[in-house]
């Protein structure tokens, strides 16, 4: 069979744009070409992808740039069909091949302020990707119950992302002068880190003793409310192997995001054996369980309790997220 | 540490830049004063930056007079910049519109950084130059840091409790000469660095702009466009 992939994802050269999607598109192909030793895979983007995932996936640049997905795509498509098409980002072409759809997040449904400048546009791809596909997948179980409820799709499998092997229990934990609180992702408005900053600034009156909180992530997205105060450190944009340590050496990790799809993150402190504390509503629940706190995202006491209560460190069974259990799960549906 | 502090001033209220240099520590503080002989914000920073260079700091922080700041988060800030490669950091970001390039605050994606408090990295100097000085005032530090990021220096925005700047109070938000300024300089900036479409679609828009100035009687913008095209530069 000749599968398409829409890699237009891994077009992308900056670092610090290689968010969640991007690490999905990278390792679902990565485990892909170690599985299946029979399909022949085209990967579509708009200049030529730096990572060679071995010769049954061909790299196919399609220019000029704009109109790439509206015209570009759906044209060779026609032009040379395959059998079965993998919407990677969350989209799906005009095609008349077998349509495998990924969705992420649903979120800009329910916090269209989060989202000002694409908040439309996502939804018209969405809805468009929910009428063209055969199969959906999802990667976690609140984004299928979600897709459901919103548009009344059946057909839908649960595949939870995994996470790089370099995240493990063992290993370097980080040196810093206080215990400290980690939150890891982009600057972004959906992420509610005044809600955290405020929180913590709580937390460091009521117990008068020095803790940090160490953000490490993207600047290119930002949120204008925030504003760090004391003990606030705010990293950028680390490497893998200091991220692994920061995890391992974290009291907890914290995300109050007001809505995740999955989070990428907070499965990655798990499987370091690091505590999370986190927002329950979107994915949370699911993802952690009973490793970590759930609090309401609105409820600043509620994070200042939970910040107390990991003072001290609580280390938690590791938990595996694992890239080839995830690409098994789509190689089933091909 | 090797960083210096550049303070342009224009017919300053003493006590308050006496208290603001008190706070930057005063022996790495390089006041220029563009009162007597007014070369505008960029000459003067100008000015400055030269100096630092030659005294071969490794870092300058460009500091309006107006800005004020608690030691705390000065010591926090320093203590990012003294660890972090050649870049332009600061607390405030802002956005370029895609279409048309103007600027955007607050913004929610980071294309520049303020240049009311600003720390530069000597190199970014040593490599793309100084601050273009015709714009006289404004965006001079959106043009640096546009030069910067295409010479490959990276943007860091490190947003922090305890710096704040009043801002435009110089000339006053909406002020004749503030939309003079800012209406010319825009131009210039979109001639300077915008890609070829923007340029076009500036100049195809400008009737409209010229009718937005109009009915909201600006009439500083309006004399501003006219310099940009008679080019004329510098001081109002």
């Amino acid at each position: 069979m000749n599968i398409g992939v829409d890699a237009g994802a891994l077009s992308i050269t900056d670092n610090r744009l290689k968010l969640g999607v991007y690490w999905v598109n990278v390792n679902l192909l990565r485990e892909l070409s170690k599985i299946d030793k029979t399909n022949t895979y085209y990967l579509y983007s708009f200049i030529p992808i730096e990572e060679n995932f071995g010769p049954r996936m061909l790299n196919k640049v399609l220019r000029p740039a704009s109109g790439w997905f509206s015209l570009r795509l759906p044209l060779e498509l026609s032009l040379h069909p395959v059998d079965v098409f993998l919407g990677l980002s969350q989209a799906i072409p005009v095609s008349k091949c077998r349509n495998i759809g990924f969705i992420y997040d649903l979120g800009f449904l329910h916090h269209p302020e989060a989202y000002p400048e694409s908040a439309t546009k996502l939804k018209k791809q969405t809805e468009d990707l929910i009428k063209r596909s055969d199969h959906i997948v999802c990667i976690s179980q609140v984004v299928k119950n979600d897709v459901i409820t919103t548009y009344g799709k059946k057909n839908i499998t649960v595949a939870y992302p995994g996470v790089d092997n370099t995240f493990t229990s063992s290993g370097a934990k980080y040196k810093n002068k206080n215990p400290y609180f980690l939150f890891v992702g982009a600057l972004k408005r959906g992420k509610n880190i005044p809600f955290l900053l405020r929180s913590f600034a709580k937390f460091l009156k009521q117990i008068k003793k020095p803790y940090d909180l160490i953000l490490v992530g993207s600047d290119y997205w930002l949120d204008p409310g925030i504003s760090f105060g004391p003990h606030v450190k705010f990293l950028g944009f680390v490497e893998d192997k200091i991220l692994a340590s920061l995890y391992r050496g974290a009291l907890a990790f914290v995300s109050p995001s007001l809505w995740e799809g999955f989070c990428l993150p907070a499965a990655e402190a798990l499987s370091c054996g690091t505590a999370v504390i986190a927002s329950k509503t979107g994915a949370f629940p699911e993802i952690v369980g009973k490793s970590g706190t759930l609090v309401d995202p609105t409820n600043e006491e509620e994070l200042t309790k939970a910040f107390h209560t990991y003072a001290k460190k609580i280390s938690i069974q590791p938990k595996k997220f694992s890239w080839s259990t995830f690409a098994h799960t789509v190689h089933k549906l091909l | 540490m090797n960083i210096a502090f550049v303070v342009v001033t224009y017919k300053p209220n003493k006590k308050a830049l006496g208290s603001l240099v008190d706070t930057l520590g005063k022996k790495d503080v390089i006041v220029v004063d563009n009162t007597g002989n007014n070369r505008g914000y960029a000459g003067g920073a100008n000015v400055g930056v030269r100096k630092a260079l030659e005294q071969g700091y490794e870092w300058i922080v460009m500091v309006n007079d107006d800005v004020t700041l608690s030691k705390y988060a000065l010591s926090q800030f320093l203590d990012i910049v003294n660890k972090s490669e050649p870049a332009i950091i600061g607390p405030v970001a802002g956005r370029i519109d895609a279409k048309r390039w103007t600027t955007i605050v607050p913004a929610t994606q980071m294309d520049w950084i303020d240049g009311a408090f600003t720390a530069i990295h000597a190199k970014i100097f040593q490599t793309i130059g100084e601050f273009y000085a015709p714009y006289f005032i404004y965006y001079e530090d959106i043009d640096l840091c546009i030069r910067a990021k295409r010479a490959g220096f990276p943007l860091r925005w490190f947003p922090i409790d305890g710096i704040r700047h009043e801002g435009s109070v110089v000339l006053g938000r909406g002020s004749f000469r503030h939309q003079y300024y800012a209406a010319r300089n825009h131009l210039k900036f979109v001639e300077r660095l915008a890609p070829l479409r923007v340029k076009i679609y500036e100049y195809m828009r400008l009737p409209k702009t010229v009718y937005e100035h109009v009915i909201r009687r600006e009439w500083g913008a309006l004399l501003g466009i006219f310099h940009y095209f008679i080019r004329r530069f510098g001081r109002l």
